[in-house]
């Protein structure tokens, strides 16, 4: 297995992947980054709508978004799909989740920039002078992210499947799902896996530290937003034009089929049939990553070394194609003897990997919140006598509470995106939502897959908006 | 049971990774014998009040407590809780997502008292710390000055003898400040207990002080009386509070 060599067509593949996933780093980080300082900087109208506008492509599976730029394409009869087309397609469906993630990503550097040294730039230079000092501040934190987010578009089939530039991880999905050669998957799987640790091995290097300093950044002493009235007139509109193009034209594309109607019988069919599971799954890895995370953080939080070891480590799980994590779950559930078949073909199995998948997150979800504490109440408690135990039920777990709470709903609409693992591990017939619509999106008529679509983006759109009016206070 | 000659802290070393925070210190406090603990900033103070709390072991010394050995070198013998000690922290660390009442019931009940003794004995401290109003709110939903009292009401409601406060009265107004020191000094003389500040107000000092440890740099520069040390030392902090009081004192009488 590990002397596997990769034919030339695996490397042309693997070629159109690295070139996607650079020009994807480049373009998201030239526009998330300076968006991103501005929205942590300035106050603007509109501000916590936009952003929360922002955050629906990292909710929705990218095939969605690839199919609908495919179908917006051909609105403008744009001919054919030339490899260019196909190329920069996978880069616009890419940066449309890399984007937004590069913007909250320098926000949050903005915030751990201290507001007096913010304050300093203000007086000591222009708007604009301080802007950019601000900029470079952020900047190392983002394009790190950005990379780490780069590296994980290296194993996501979808783009490069639907748009007509096969990349590596396409290559993989047919392996597996038309040649139905797993050793070959598997080979290929292990080949991108190491690519991919190839380049975050030394990404951790540098980020090390820096990664809990600023993911963990306290908004304590919170920032006073600057009001300044070049910002107020064109932030808004700068970022309704980001939108527009980055959501708005996947969108048209992908409900462009149901001006001709809309199937709602297949599509209510479709739920029936899969809603079950989808909450099944998405539900428990929310469930089962969040309770990994807090056992995790009532054990090590205190410990800022092995905090840091531990962040670094789980983003691996994140990184690796998950993929490579199924196909190798499917290996060594076939090499244990039945009688574990209960979790080998079971829907919890299911539920872990994704939760495993998403523990980063959860922990850094968790962790943040943990980071606030005082040291002085675990003093507190133990100057008094207040029972471990007591401590952590009565305070350490309710204080948590709302971290707990937005951990399990945001790793649950994620876990709910994610097709590949399910597409491998899924018992016979058991397809999550969309799943089911990843599997018919080939066969049925373009109607019923936009049908199906427009449901899922309905509930989406249903989740995030619960989850801002909740959580999103903050921002 | 040996006798109660108070707490001796005897050549107490304390270090942070390299850094050495507490540097052979050694002092002792009788009971009821106030203290004060001045010195500059990041010269150990609050790092001094740990040790003796037992909230972390000295690297080297031992810590008596009424003539029981309670930490050596590297070893914690009598845990916090069993030392008789309470600690007023700097950052008050009162547990934000409980009320007031729930701070205070939560430190009683690790006590085993039974559930109405609880209730009853935190109304209790509540009422004379002048808080029981506050008792259903947040921490977060009442005043700095409030908070203070919170915190102090959580420290002497196990009733401790030693009563460790690190810079409780900071960021008050000088008639709520006043108001609560002479509550907090008729407080330790009727229950007996024995009270070490750190502080950086002369003020306070001067309130609370019968005796005086300065530290500088993790070392102890100089101890003994707080009226004869304010009478006579030639150490620069003394030299100030010196001067200052000295001004309060030129004023034009107001009365008498
Ligand atoms: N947990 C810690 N880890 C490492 N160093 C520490 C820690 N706590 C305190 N120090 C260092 O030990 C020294 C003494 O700190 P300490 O808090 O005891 O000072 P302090 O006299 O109370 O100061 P202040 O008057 O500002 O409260 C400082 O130099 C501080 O940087
Ligand atoms: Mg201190």
């Amino acid at each position: 297995m590990f002397d596997w060599i990769p034919d030339s067509h695996f490397v042309t593949a693997t070629t159109r992947s690295l070139v996607v996933m650079f020009s994807t780093i480049v373009f998201s980080v030239g526009v998330g980054l300076p968006l991103g300082t501005l929205a942590g900087l300035y106050q603007f109208r509109r501000k916590r709508f936009l952003l929360g506008i922002l955050a629906i492509p990292l909710l929705m599976p990218s095939f969605l978004w690839a199919i609908g730029l495919s179908q917006f394409q051909e609105l403008f009869t744009i001919s054919g799909f030339s490899h260019s087309s196909g190329a920069l397609g996978s880069v616009f469906v890419f940066s449309s989740l890399l984007i937004p993630l590069s913007i909250y990503t320098s926000m949050l550097g903005v915030k751990s920039v201290s507001p007096h040294q913010i304050d300093a730039f203000i007086l000591a230079g222009s708007a604009l002078w301080a802007f950019f000092q601000v900029l470079k501040r952020t900047a190392p934190i983002t394009i790190l992210i950005s990379i780490l987010a780069g590296i994980m578009t290296l194993s996501d089939p979808g783009p490069g499947l639907i748009l007509g530039f096969p990349s590596a991880a396409a290559e993989i999905l047919i392996s597996f799902s038309a040649l139905f050669d797993f050793d070959l998957a598997r080979q290929q799987c292990f080949f991108i896996a190491g690519l991919s640790l190839f380049f975050f091995l030394p990404i951790m290097l540098f980020l090390g530290s820096h990664l809990s300093a600023v993911l963990l950044a306290q908004e304590s002493s919170s920032i006073k937003l600057v009001e300044n009235s070049t910002v107020q007139r064109y932030a808004a509109p700068t970022f309704i034009i980001l939108l527009i193009i980055i959501i708005g034209i996947p969108l048209v594309g992908l409900f462009k089929p149901l001006w001709q109607g809309i199937d709602f019988n297949y599509a209510l069919k479709t739920i029936q049939r899969t809603w079950l599971n989808t909450i099944f799954y998405s539900t428990n890895s929310g469930l089962l990553s969040t309770v990994f995370a807090l056992t995790f953080v009532l054990f090590f939080g205190h410990y800022q070394k092995i905090r840091i070891a531990m962040l670094s480590f789980s983003l691996l799980f994140i990184i690796l194609p998950s993929s490579f994590v199924a196909l190798n779950v499917l290996e060594l559930g076939a090499s244990v003897s039945t009688s574990w078949d209960w979790l080998f073909r079971g829907r919890l199995l299911i539920s872990a990997v994704l939760g495993l998948r998403f523990f980063p997150i959860a922990t850094l979800l968790v962790l943040n919140r943990y980071a606030s504490i005082s040291p002085t109440w675990f003093e507190a408690a133990k100057i008094s006598g207040v029972s471990k135990t007591k401590f952590y039920l009565q305070v350490l777990i309710p204080f948590l509470a709302p971290s707990l709470a937005l951990s399990v709903l945001v790793i649950s609409l994620l876990a709910t995106a994610e097709i590949g693992t399910v597409l491998l591990l899924r018992p016979p017939g058991e397809d999550s939502f969309p799943l089911a619509i990843f599997t018919v999106m080939a066969n049925a008529s373009e109607i019923k897959v936009s049908s199906l679509c427009l449901i899922y983006f309905v509930i989406s759109a249903v989740n995030l908006t619960v989850l801002w009016t909740i959580f999103g206070k903050k921002a | 049971m040996k006798k109660n000659n108070g707490l001796e802290v005897i050549q107490v070393c304390k270090k942070y990774a390299d850094q050495t925070v507490l540097d052979n210190v050694s002092f002792s406090v009788k009971p009821e014998q106030h203290t004060v603990v001045l010195g500059e900033s990041g010269c150990g103070k609050s790092t001094l009040l740990r040790v003796v709390a037992g909230l972390f072991a000295p690297n080297a010394g031992k810590i008596t407590i009424d003539g029981n050995r309670v930490s050596s070198a590297n070893q914690i013998i009598i845990q916090p809780h069993l030392r008789n000690i309470a600690l007023v922290f700097q950052d008050l660390a009162l547990w934000s997502n409980l009320t007031v009442l729930g701070n205070i019931t939560l430190v009683l009940s690790a006590k085993k008292f039974s559930a109405v003794n609880v209730k009853k004995q935190a109304k209790d401290v509540l009422e004379m710390c002048g808080i029981i109003s506050l008792a259903n709110r947040k921490p977060s939903e009442t005043s700095g000055g409030q908070q203070q009292r919170v915190a102090l009401a959580r420290a002497i409601v196990l009733q401790p003898k030693y009563l460790l406060l690190d810079e409780p009265f900071s960021g008050l107004d000088l008639v709520t400040k006043y108001d609560l020191m002479e509550e907090i000094v008729a407080l330790a003389d009727k229950k007996n207990i024995t009270i070490i500040l750190v502080t950086h107000d002369p003020f306070e000092a001067t309130f609370f002080a019968k005796q005086a440890l300065i530290l500088s740099r993790g070392k102890i520069v100089e101890s003994g009386l707080f009226k004869d040390l304010l009478a006579q030392s030639q150490n620069p902090i003394m030299l100030k509070f010196r001067s200052q009081l000295q001004k309060t004192n030129d004023l034009p009488a107001v009365n008498d």
